[in-house]
């Protein structure tokens, strides 16, 4: 009995029934490609590469754990950008708690390292703080609607949702951020 | 300084999202007011920022190392044992059916624990008639009477459930002297006085069948017994056989 499998390129790969071997090859072929969703989605939460592989490295370690249950194998892609989702919503919430605590402790508000600064503008830092405050089905969209290549559809089949609810979430995300940055734009030229 | 009637336009025109009349509208308006084509620009300025920047956020590509890292640590974490069924047409439907019965076990066991509606009712003191009986039997209104709140307390199988129920308060009017009630059988007076304030047992008809309540004695005919002739000859033992 043969089974077709999509991987995350798009393309079509014939596979014999299933066993423990034909699912770790169907995982290997998807590894390189959805390494770098998982990553991407980490990183428009997190903003820090470090975290961002980390939480990847978990997401992708789950998602192997746990790929034989994942029935639908076209799904594979959304299923994993909600896995890596919650974990870098977990991380950043804990991450948030302790510099909280750091800063409640601290007399000095935590700045920075210089690499950090040397490579984001302020624009970009109040950016991040932004995004950071949206709520989480906003923030979810938004990320997603971001990384290159995902339309309005694709964003949809990842988030599960109805496009009209993705559009509507995607254009609430971007006026608040507006809203939220309209000081920045009256006190800097942007470009 | 944009005018206040298309400062909200101006927004959702700049984010692509104004419907196509507030948008003719408004681009008519921009040709003629100089302030509020200023603040367009600078909404559309600020918009592109945030386009940018959070596609900026989400640009970044792993390093090479992350496809790596990954692999050895699947190579070295054991692989959970996986059910023999996983992957073949009966792993789709275990779990399915798993989820079935549990359902219908759930649901048995709700009806089970399901105590029957109760009447629950409550009175108020002054709507409750009060009286007692005198030596002949008769009733007769209590012309005296201190109201008392007794709690009564769920019987039965909703005594021991764990579902929350209300404690009912039932009025009762003292007489002069209070039954007391011998040991376990507060739980049937209890139901009877429960049934009675509800109606579902009529006080009257029960009060009316006690003086049918009469043991009827067991006639019993005597036995008739020949009287013994003594005259007669002296009874021969019987032979045997």
């Amino acid at each position: 009995m043969q089974e077709l499998a999509i991987c995350c390129t798009g393309s079509v790969v014939k596979l014999d029934a299933e066993s423990t071997s034909d699912i770790d090859r169907e995982f290997e072929l998807r590894l390189a490609d959805c390494s770098t969703l998982a990553f991407r989605v980490a990183m428009g939460v997190l903003h820090n590469r470090e975290d961002a592989e980390d939480v990847a490295q978990e997401t992708l370690l789950r998602a192997y754990k746990n790929f034989y249950r994942l029935r639908e194998r076209e799904r594979f892609r959304a299923w994993l950008a909600r896995i890596a989702w919650r974990l870098a919503v977990d991380r950043w919430r804990a991450t948030a708690r302790r510099e909280r605590r750091e800063v409640a402790a601290a007399e000095t508000p935590p700045s920075l390292t210089v690499e950090e600064l040397a490579t984001r503008s302020e624009f970009q830092q109040h950016l991040e703080r932004a995004m950071d405050e949206l709520p989480e089905k906003l923030r979810l969209v938004l990320i997603l609607a971001a990384i290159e290549g995902h339309n309005l559809r694709e964003v949809a089949r990842l988030a599960g949702l109805p496009q009209g609810t993705v559009k509507s979430r995607l254009h609430l995300a971007r006026k608040q951020l507006a809203e939220k940055l309209k000081w920045l734009a009256r006190d800097t030229k942007l470009a | 300084m944009a005018c206040e009637r298309y400062k909200v336009s101006l927004a959702d025109a700049a984010l692509g999202e104004l419907e196509p009349a507030p948008e003719a509208e408004l681009r008519a308006h921009l040709e003629n007011c100089a302030a509020c084509r200023a603040a367009f620009d600078a909404e559309r300025r600020l918009v592109a920022a945030i386009d940018l920047g959070v596609a900026a956020s989400v640009a970044a590509e792993p390093s090479p190392e992350l496809a790596v890292r990954v692999r050895q640590r699947i190579e070295a974490v054991p692989m959970p044992a996986r059910p023999w069924f996983a992957g073949s047409w009966i792993g789709r439907w275990v779990p399915a059916a798993a989820g079935a019965l549990a359902v219908v076990a759930l649901v048995n066991m709700w009806f089970a624990r399901r105590e029957p509606a109760r009447p629950w009712t409550l009175e108020s003191a002054k709507d409750v008639p009060s009286q007692h009986y005198s030596q002949s039997g008769e009733r007769v209104p209590d012309e005296s009477v201190t109201p008392r709140v007794l709690p009564v307390r769920p019987v039965g199988s909703a005594a021991g459930s764990r579902r929350p129920h209300i404690i009912q308060k039932v009025v009762l009017k003292a007489v002069e002297a209070e039954v007391l009630v011998p040991p376990g059988q507060q739980e049937a007076i209890l139901q009877l006085y429960e049934a009675v304030w509800s109606g579902r047992a009529d006080a009257a008809s029960l009060l009316a069948e006690r003086g049918s309540l009469e043991l009827v004695a067991l006639k019993i005919a005597p036995l008739e017994v020949a009287a013994l002739d003594l005259d007669s000859k002296p009874l021969e033992p019987a032979s045997d056989h």
